[in-house]
């Protein structure tokens, strides 16, 4: 049994005419541990897929199971707590609480956790400790994503979800936040998965599946992973 | 140690980073569940203790007042018939004399009271002396007198000794039926006894305060039991003022008895004179005809009786003579060459019989009686004369046949009249007390007639026959005692009868109190709720903002209760911690100023501050529950969203709406200004509600003071006369040929769902030169007061009841007269004579256009001048200083409300105003572009309030103002009061405006830049 395992999984929005078939039908699996990437361009139905496996987004068929659990059969409360016990997210956008200090909108991914790590250390990892009492609007980009990952990945997270995390920032501080996902996942052991649409960053994966309209077109496993570090684009 | 939810150090930094906002909700909060507090505290004091009072100062079950002082007899079958005892609680209305040279201040004294309505000292000491008096707090207040100084009245001077309050006049008023209580014409004092005896008694009111054996458990009881009270009340008086008339008439029929009796003897007297005067002078009368005859004559008179011939007689005669041959021979011869008579007094000499003994013997021979001798001459004499018997009898007393005649019949008749006057052997009459008018006599109760026994001594007057002056004198007298009026000074007359639940002066303050709550926590609801919209709009606000934190934090699994919980916490503890100060400035700041309200408005007795917990529930309690359940209405709303869609930043939801399509012909800066409308909607409503909120209080605030302007006006114009006279009498009269007489009395209103009202009826003479109008005879015109407030029309019926009586009356509506000083009804005189069964001369009074100099004031009960048609207006005008305060209330409130809400829309937008910033739009564009939704609403929010409070007031006047007080004022509202509130809006929105102005200009173009949804 994999960690995670989404099976058939089809969405589609809108209606009559405007419907547009999303995810066609998806088929992946997961292991523990691993850094997965979802490779795509814009339109390809990679963020759905993410979502979907986020228990944000619902699929119209198909299932997502992780650790064995069916997240399609949950309801919303067991929905959120399934959030709340397994998953951790960093968006393109860092979505901070603006009148949270750095340390404290980590403490807010903490609190969500029965087994959070320390924030302190956490800060250390990402490089922020020295900005902990800074607000996000006195942050750069980068400072940002850091303070965005270390609240996604303090409450310990068995998955890690990036939608396109360096989407926003330049090439070396987005050199700089896929270091630091890596040294998580190495650290933590957290399971990874992002979606991005820089082929760059497929090489740091160790499992990829590149989508285009719908349908995963490509998936392979990185026998030879190059470390984030040493990504070039 | 669980971890604290770290959001929770936002708080502070929310409150911080808005500080003004909060800080002018909290003060808003403060300041106004301050006062609601103050109010409720207060008024729950104030109220507990007038309500103790009622116990405490063992206050009256009512109260009853007579004209004069009441038997002791009456008063114990009332309270027989009521179980209830009897108070003496005399008064005496005094004038103040050297006071106030322009108003009249009445002040109502009463003699120390033992048992009931027992005196609360409120300053200084009760009075010990004659010279000292205590007189009511308000009164002393408002007419600033201290203790020490001296009130003159007109039959003495008083040392005001201390300050009281006495609890059956907690709201003085002068007549439980005065629209209004005035505390400043108007108060109550006490003094000694010797103190009240020197007042004298001409204004003596003989009152006696009643108390039920066993206490009312209910209104409705206390209801049932006055209206059997007023039930006995009437069967006791009537008995026993019928005993009392029938008294006064059995006591004149006693001495009219006796009376009568002498006169039947004295008719019998003149009955016999006259009989024997006529006897005598009939047989007068005969023998002067009969010796008017000659012995010839009278001879042959009693020949034609005997109907015998001369010598028949003759032979007769001379047969009784025993005359010798020769003498017989002698009268043959003679007879046969004689004449009758020459032959005749030859036999007479020859018998020497005289002419008498010749008819006697006549008469003895024809068997004549004397009798009819001296008939037959008088027949022969009445014959040849051409007369009677009664004419010569006449003559013979110096009168006529006919007079003789008529006098004679009328005696036969006297005789059954006189039957009818021998009272001595009747009944005294039966007072029928209900057939009894007020100005009826005692003769109306008998059954006799003057004029008849007047009629029989004039006829025998006319004959001269009998001097009737001794009996004439008799019949006067007799007349003069049955003619004497009905005393009805000793008759019990109720002047006044008021039941405790009834009595304005105890219970208005009660029930004012109790009305000022309803409408308070009504306001504080209303208020809070605008505020929590206020809050929620600010939430459902930032909740757009931080929609990309919120689905961040949604999709790391943070419940939708966690968020709503995070979002309630400003709210609701900026809510809590404004009604928690302001509960507390309640209790102490507020209270005081609340409690000074009443004690200015009522004259209540000393109170306690009492803990109140259900003003702490319905302003602290009840103020945050009601924030939580709009906000957590709103919140939960809003936090339906998907994760998804507030990582995108559709807070709207899924539902969110499509544009609104406007016509590309409008004006740019119009299709600007309706876009943010659009997006402002909610804030635009709750914009809406809070200016026809503030609004409403503004125009209440404002609209008593014109409003009484205008109906002074309106009240002296419809008055019916400049001058209306009470008299005393019908008998008072003037020379003044303009005064126009009228009836008036005064009826009840008994129209379910309103307070009892008094109303003047009027029985108007045909013609009126006061009231201009046709009355259709058995209609009635009823004043436009009566018919605005009770909602009549033609056609309708209006039932008045009689005051302290359970009679009533019904009339028909013909149509309104413009009059509206008071409720009034007009009918034609003649209807009203009949209807309350007065008497054809009967008048109450005089409407005048000038002063009528020619009344003697003693003979004027009251006057109505063209200034009382105001005096309601004076009583409330006493009101308005307190209404201001409504006003500065809508002032904070339009700005406060106008304020947050502005901020709304522009801090809503301070990204899209970085940006046209950055496009290049100078700060003045910009503003317009986002300050014309706000503009609009509200000027558009303040124009349509303008019809909506028109009509939200009118029905409040109609149902509150009408139906709880008695009298009337129209409801008209000055235009110039919509127009100030406009204006007044529209100035605080122009303050609001240029501080948002401001705020647009700071806004950093860097703004636009942000990359988050922040």
């Amino acid at each position: 049994m994999h960690f995670v395992e989404v099976r058939s999984v089809k969405k589609s929005f809108g209606q009559g005419s405007s419907r547009v078939e999303v995810l066609k039908g998806i088929d992946l699996t997961i292991g523990r541990g691993e850094v997965c990437v979802l490779l795509g361009p814009s339109g390809s139905g990679k963020s759905t897929l993410l979502n979907i496996i986020g228990g944000i987004e619902t699929a119209d068929a198909g299932t997502v199971s992780v650790n064995g659990e069916v997240i399609a059969d949950l309801r919303e409360k067991a929905l959120t707590q399934y959030r709340r016990r397994h998953l951790g997210y960093v968006f393109q956008t860092y979505n901070l609480i603006p009148n949270l200090t750095v340390r404290e909108n980590i403490e807010v991914g903490a609190f969500l956790s029965g087994s959070p790590l320390d924030v302190d250390e956490v800060m250390e990892t990402l490089g922020i400790a020295d900005q902990k009492n800074k607000l996000p609007h006195q942050l750069s980009g980068g400072q940002q994503q850091r303070t965005s990952i270390g609240r996604a990945i303090v409450k310990n997270p068995d998955i890690l979800l990036c939608d396109e995390p360096t989407g926003a920032l330049d090439y070396s501080t987005s050199k700089e936040i896929l270091k630091l996902i890596e040294e998580v996942n190495q650290k933590y052991g957290c399971t990874v998965i992002m979606v991005t649409h820089n082929d760059a960053i497929q090489h740091m994966a160790d499992q990829v599946f590149k989508l285009r309209d719908g349908v995963i077109r490509k998936s392979y496993v990185n026998a030879q992973k190059i470390p984030a570090a040493e990504l070039e684009w | 140690m669980a971890m604290k939810n770290p959001l929770n150090k936002r708080f502070g930094r929310e409150l911080k980073s808005d500080a003004f906002r909060f800080i002018a909700i909290f003060l808003f909060l403060v300041l106004f569940i301050g006062m609601i507090s103050g109010f409720l505290v207060a008024d729950n004091s104030v109220s507990a203790a007038y309500h103790e009072g009622f116990e405490k100062y063992n206050i009256e079950d009512g109260h009853i007042s007579f004209a004069a002082a009441a038997p002791e007899e009456l008063l114990a079958q009332i309270e027989q018939a009521g179980a209830l005892t009897f108070y003496d609680l005399p008064y005496k209305n005094e004038a103040l004399v050297d006071f106030d040279a322009d108003t009249v201040k009445t002040v109502r004294i009463y003699a120390p009271r033992e048992t009931v309505n027992t005196v609360c000292l409120m300053k200084g000491n009760l009075p010990s002396s004659a010279d000292e008096i205590a007189v009511d707090r308000m009164f002393a207040e408002n007419n600033g007198i201290q203790p020490g100084d001296t009130l003159r009245f007109a039959k003495g001077a008083y040392r005001v000794s201390g300050f009281v309050a006495l609890p059956d006049y907690s709201c003085l008023y002068e007549n439980n039926n005065d629209m209004m209580f005035s505390a400043v014409n108007f108060g109550v004092a006490i003094t000694t006894r010797e103190g009240f005896e020197k007042l004298g008694d001409a204004h003596l009111c003989c009152n006696y305060a009643w108390k039920y054996n066993t206490p009312c458990q209910s209104e409705t009881e206390q209801n049932d039991r006055s209206e059997k009270l007023i039930e006995s009340l009437e069967d006791i008086l009537k008995k026993y003022d019928e005993q009392l008339i029938q008294a006064q008439v059995d006591a004149v029929w006693h001495d009219a008895a006796a009376l009568s009796d002498e006169l039947e003897h004295q008719f019998e007297r003149a009955a016999k004179a006259i009989e024997t005067k006529i006897t005598q002078a009939g047989e007068k009368a005969v023998r002067g005809a009969v010796s008017s005859f000659s012995q010839k004559e009278a001879f042959e008179v009693l020949l034609r009786k005997a109907n015998m011939t001369q010598e028949q007689v003759y032979t007769k005669l001379i047969e009784k003579a025993n005359l010798t041959a020769e003498q017989k021979l002698r009268l043959a011869i003679a007879a046969k060459t004689k004449s009758e008579e020459e032959t005749m007094k030859l036999a007479l000499e020859m018998t020497g019989y005289t002419q008498d003994d010749l008819s006697a013997m006549l008469m003895q021979v024809t068997g004549i009686t004397q009798e009819a001798a001296a008939k037959a001459l008088l027949d022969r004499y009445c014959e040849k004369n051409r007369t009677t018997v009664e004419a010569l009898t006449a003559k013979q007393l110096g009168t006529t046949e006919k007079a003789l005649k008529e006098m004679r019949s009328a005696f036969e008749n006297a005789e059954g009249m006189m039957g009818e006057l021998d009272m001595d052997k009747k009944e005294a009459p039966k007072i029928d007390f209900d057939k009894l008018e007020k100005d009826s006599d005692i003769e109306s109760g008998l059954d006799v007639s003057f004029d008849e026994v007047y009629a029989i001594l004039d006829k025998v007057d006319v004959t001269g026959v009998y001097d009737t002056a001794s009996i004439r004198q008799s019949v006067g007298r007799l007349e003069k005692l049955l003619d004497v009026k009905i005393d009805e000074s000793d008759l019990v007359e109720i002047k006044d009868y008021i039941p405790q639940y009834l009595n304005m002066a105890i219970m208005f303050t009660g029930n004012d109190m109790s009305s000022d709550k309803a409408s308070v926590i009504l306001m504080l609801y209303i208020m809070l709720a605008i505020l929590a919209f206020v809050f929620a709009i600010t939430m459902s606000n930032t909740i757009s903002k931080e929609a990309g934190a919120i689905g961040t934090l949604r999709a790391s699994g943070y419940s939708r209760g966690e968020l709503v919980r995070h979002y309630l916490v400003l709210p609701v503890v900026v809510t809590a911690l404004g009604a928690g100060v302001g509960n507390l400035l309640g209790y102490t700041v507020f209270e005081d100023l609340f409690v000074n309200v009443y004690y200015t408005s009522y004259s209540l007795v000393t109170y306690h501050t009492l803990m109140n917990g259900e003003a702490f529930l319905l302003t602290t309690v009840s103020s945050v529950v009601l924030m939580l359940i709009i906000n957590v209405l709103m919140l939960v709303k809003k936090m339906r969203i998907r994760p998804l869609d507030f990582l995108r930043g559709e807070s709207a939801g899924r539902a969110r709406k499509r544009a609104v399509r406007l016509s590309q012909k409008l004006p740019f800066l119009l299709r600007f200004g309706l876009r943010v409308f659009f997006q402002n909607l909610g804030s635009c409503f709750v914009l809406f509600v809070g200016i026809l909120f503030g609004g409403t209080l503004a125009v209440f605030g404002m609209m008593f003071g014109p409003m009484f302007e205008d109906y002074s006006v309106l009240a002296k114009e419809t008055m019916v006369a400049d001058y209306q006279y009470i008299v005393k009498s019908d008998s008072v009269a003037t020379a003044d040929r303009q005064a126009e007489k009228f009836c008036l009395t005064s009826l009840d209103t008994d129209v379910k769902g309103y307070v009892k009202d008094g109303v003047s009826v009027y029985g108007i003479q045909p013609g009126s030169s006061y009231i201009k109008a046709g009355i259709p005879a058995g209609e009635v015109l009823v004043s436009e007061s009566m018919m605005k407030k009770f909602g009549f029309a033609p056609g309708d019926e209006v039932t008045l009841k009689e005051p302290y009586s359970t009679k009533t009356y019904t009339f028909k509506i013909a149509g309104d007269y413009p009059y509206l000083a008071s409720l009034a009804i007009y009918m034609p005189r003649a209807d009203y004579l009949d209807l309350f069964e007065k008497s054809e001369d009967y008048f109450t009074g005089y409407f005048s256009n000038r002063e009528l100099s020619d009344i003697d004031e003693e003979d004027i009960a009251a006057t109505v001048r063209l200034q009382d048609a105001t005096k309601i207006v004076d009583q409330l005008s006493s009101l308005i200083d307190f209404m201001d305060l409504f006003l500065y209330f809508s002032v904070i409130m339009f700005l406060l409300l106008m304020f947050l809400l502005t901020k709304q829309v522009i801090e809503k937008n301070a990204k899209s105003i970085a940006m046209t910033k950055i496009l290049g739009l100078r700060n003045g564009e910009i503003a317009g572009f986002y300050l014309l939704a706000p503009s609009v609403a509200v000027v558009i929010s303040l124009l349509l309030s303008v019809p909506i409070i028109r009509a939200l007031l009118e029905l409040a006047f109609r149902y509150y103002l009408y139906t709880k007080m008695s009298g009337y004022i129209p409801y008209m509202i000055s235009d110039l009061c919509f127009v100030k509130m406009v204006v007044m809006g529209l100035a605080s929105y122009l303050i609001v405006a240029a501080v948002m102005l401001r705020k647009t200009k700071r806004i950093p173009m860097g703004e636009a830049l942000k990359t988050q949804n922040l």
